[in-house]
């Protein structure tokens, strides 16, 4: 999850133009040439704004990180192309403004040391695509891997990450105009299903926020799908995507040191939740005074029951944590982690060492949900 | 006239009726003033200016194949010789052409000849001066997919025929001729009038638009009128892989072009790719009955497909898995009104925007 000697080649952003209404669309538009080259030759050469180690794939004109890069500062959308890697550090936390990092964070944290996180490993994945990255100094295999995927051949995803379809299976093309919940027809949320053992209904599915959470409040943020079985597994949620590598994190299930399965459905807990109602828990729990009775809190995010998605159409402030209210909101991995990078160890969303105890913090989203934990 | 030379008027006229008439046929036919002089000399004057030429023609290719004051497109007698570059804009290829004016299958090197038009046409020598960025090297260009014995020469420019050139024997070597008419002309050299009845591509003359070895059905007129049921049919071919070519293989449209942008055909290796997903716009690649591509059904004269077997008559249909993507199925031949020699103006053609004039979206019906 990191790397020094960050080198990031000329690499343009390709210019993707956004148009109709303010629901996100993932689906591109404007001139084919702004994205694709159909001989990687003009003019009798290269052209510089193209990658430089072409013909690419799909007769692109650059790879994935080179359209979804900043080489020259922090901006972090370019021409209505969302900006995973920024060569200098994005704002965090976000802001609104220009250089505001995205919903799923940043890959410069991992290729960067700052004073909020000296490991830049820890920060984020190691996504092998990204220029200047090396594999984790500190891990092997993602952690959680299921045993299932310990084969040669699965090292490229579980071992180590190759490329962005060990997350992402794009779909730029695919129609997800029309507002709502994206799913299978409009490539699945943020393009995330798997790109080998994904299937036509294995994706993950959501509101995409329409600048991609650069600017963020508590109505104004992604829409994320929860679990609907215990189990958690094979369903559309967010955390069964992360589960795909951290298996072992997800579910009601938990292997312990004797490599003994044991059951992991109730509190007391072995480990943390990822796809639990808070509206399940016992009645007076401290989790039905979510973000202190304030709304949905893009610090530590909540997911939606799927029933309860299935009938939305926007973001909403409204939570659903009282105790008893069917297709409550549920906790998710993405309560406590970015998916690329974040500025803190454990890529989490934030400084997990500014959570103590008896001490009020507004910035620790762990009081978010424990919200008795600060008193 | 007493009725035996009343019948062999008929008969001659019924012949010469027949000349012009169905499958279009390159051998010439009309009076032969209209492309030879004998002595360079009528009336006391020179006929053709910079001459004599050699086979007794009043010209280069372009003197024939060209109007100098106007945009006629089918000219000569019987409107029988097919003009490439004009001095103003022919008009758009429709199914009627009452004006003789409509622009042909090939294209037209007016307006690579305008100031600033070097990426609407091939830069051919005579016709309008070097590409003042490609200079004279084909973009893709690959020697091993460069059938010629003598190989396209870069020293000198691009010709109309001959090893630097398209049309005719591509073995004819330009650096053994003084200039690039000249061996243009031995280059094409009994084409024009051989028996091309059938279109075989044993020899310069029985192939498809004297394209040596090229195979297709040749429009009667050019595609000056077209449409989905009046057109050229061009040969494709479906194939793994090929990383080179020779004389023996070589019978596509596609493969015409790669002799010299060689790079941008289908073939192995970190050229064009085998197959999805491709690295560059595969050529001789069969359109896939699939997705997005199985829409395409009827002939498109805007983005047209190649046979892999040609037809005895122009069809209508196209068939998903069985015809194949060319280069022409993109670009125009000799020059077109847009850059890069397409066939539309690529500027239009937006993702999610409609446009029924813009050929991409003929074959990617799912992006716009």
């Amino acid at each position: 999850m990191r790397r020094e000697g960050f080198l990031i080649v000329l690499l343009a952003t390709c210019m993707v133009t956004l148009g109709g209404p303010s629901t996100a669309e993932a689906r591109v538009t404007g001139v084919c040439s702004n994205c694709h080259t159909m001989h990687y030759s003009q003019n009798g050469g290269v052209l510089p704004a193209w990658g430089s180690t072409g013909p690419y794939q799909y007769l692109l004109t650059n790879t994935c990180v080179g359209c979804h890069s900043n080489p020259s500062g922090n901006t972090t959308i370019v021409n209505n192309t969302p900006i995973v890697l920024t060569s200098t550090e994005p704002t965090y936390p976000p802001d609104g403004s220009s250089s505001s990092a995205l919903a799923a964070g940043n890959f410069y944290w991992v290729l960067h040391a700052t004073s909020r996180n000296s490991d830049p490993d820890t920060s984020g994945h190691n996504c092998l695509a990204i220029p200047g990255m090396t594999a984790d100094s500190h891990l092997s295999q993602a952690p959680g891997m299921p045993d299932s995927a310990s084969g040669s051949s699965c090292a490229r995803c579980h071992r180590r990450i190759e490329s962005c379809t060990s997350c992402h299976t794009p779909a730029h093309h695919a129609d997800d105009t029309g507002g709502g919940v994206v799913g299978a027809s409009g490539g699945w949320y943020r393009f995330l299903n798997s790109s080998e053992h994904g299937t036509a209904s294995t994706g993950v599915k959501g509101i995409e926020d329409s600048d991609w959470e650069q600017t963020v409040s508590s109505s104004d943020h992604n829409e994320y799908n929860g679990c609907n079985n215990p189990y958690g597994n094979d369903d559309n949620s967010i955390s069964n995507d992360c589960a795909g590598c951290h298996y072992k994190f997800h579910g009601i299930n938990y292997t312990d040191t004797d490599g003994t399965v044991l059951a992991d459905n109730k509190s007391p807990w072995f480990l943390h939740p990822t796809h639990l109602a808070l509206a399940d828990t016992a009645s007076g729990a401290e989790y039905h005074n979510y973000n202190n009775g304030n709304g949905y809190n893009p610090l530590a995010p909540l997911a939606r029951d799927p029933d309860r998605l299935a009938t939305m159409t926007t973001s909403t402030s409204t939570v659903y944590v009282a105790y008893g209210t069917a297709d409550g909101d549920q906790v998710m991995c993405l309560s406590c982690h970015r998916a690329h990078g974040s500025p803190y160890p454990d890529m989490l969303r934030w400084d997990y060492n500014t959570c103590q105890a008896g001490t009020p913090n507004s910035n620790c989203g762990c009081f978010v949900c424990h919200t008795q934990k600060d008193n | 006239m007493n009725w035996k030379r009343h019948l062999e008027v008929v008969l001659v006229t019924a012949l010469f009726l027949l000349f012009l008439s169905g499958v279009g046929m390159a051998k010439v036919s009309g009076v032969c003033s209209d492309c030879h002089t004998m002595h360079n000399s009528q009336n006391g004057s020179v006929v053709a200016s910079n001459g004599p030429y050699p086979v007794l023609l009043t010209g280069t290719c372009v003197s024939c194949h060209r109007d100098s004051t106007g945009n006629t497109t089918r000219k000569g007698t019987s409107h029988e010789i097919p003009v490439v570059w004009t001095a103003t804009a022919p008009t758009d290829p429709a199914s009627t052409d009452p004006s003789y004016t409509n622009m042909l299958a090939g294209g037209n090197f007016y307006w690579v000849a305008q100031t600033g038009g070097d990426a609407k046409g091939h830069n051919v020598e005579g016709i309008v001066a070097q590409d003042s960025t490609l200079g004279n090297s084909p973009p893709g260009y690959n020697s091993s997919y460069d059938p010629s014995t003598v190989g396209f020469n870069t020293t000198y420019r691009l010709t109309c025929a001959g090893s630097n050139g398209c049309h005719g024997d591509r073995d004819i070597d330009r650096s053994s001729y003084s200039d690039g008419w000249n061996a243009s002309f031995a280059a094409i050299h009994g084409a024009h009038h051989g028996d091309d009845s059938t279109i075989d591509g044993s020899t310069v003359s029985k192939s498809y638009r004297f394209l040596n070895h090229v195979l297709g059905l040749e429009d009667a007129d050019w595609q000056a009128t077209v449409s989905s049921t009046d057109h050229n049919e061009y040969k494709g071919a479906t194939y793994a892989s090929r990383s080179s070519q020779s004389w023996t293989t070589v019978d596509t449209i596609s493969e015409l072009c790669a002799e010299c942008h060689g790079d941008f055909h289908m073939s192995s290796g970190v050229t064009a790719g085998t197959g999805s997903p491709w690295l560059r716009h595969p050529t001789d690649a069969v359109i896939p009955n699939s997705g997005e591509y199985a829409s395409y059904t009827t002939y498109s004269v805007l983005a047209p497909v190649a046979r892999t077997t040609i037809p005895s008559s122009p069809s209508s249909t196209v068939t998903p898995g069985t015809d194949v993507v060319m280069c022409l199925s993109c670009h125009r031949a000799h020059g077109s009104p847009y850059n890069d020699i397409l066939r539309w103006d690529y500027s239009t053609c937006n993702a999610g925007t409609p446009n029924s004039n813009c050929g991409c979206f003929v074959c990617h019906t799912q992006k716009d």
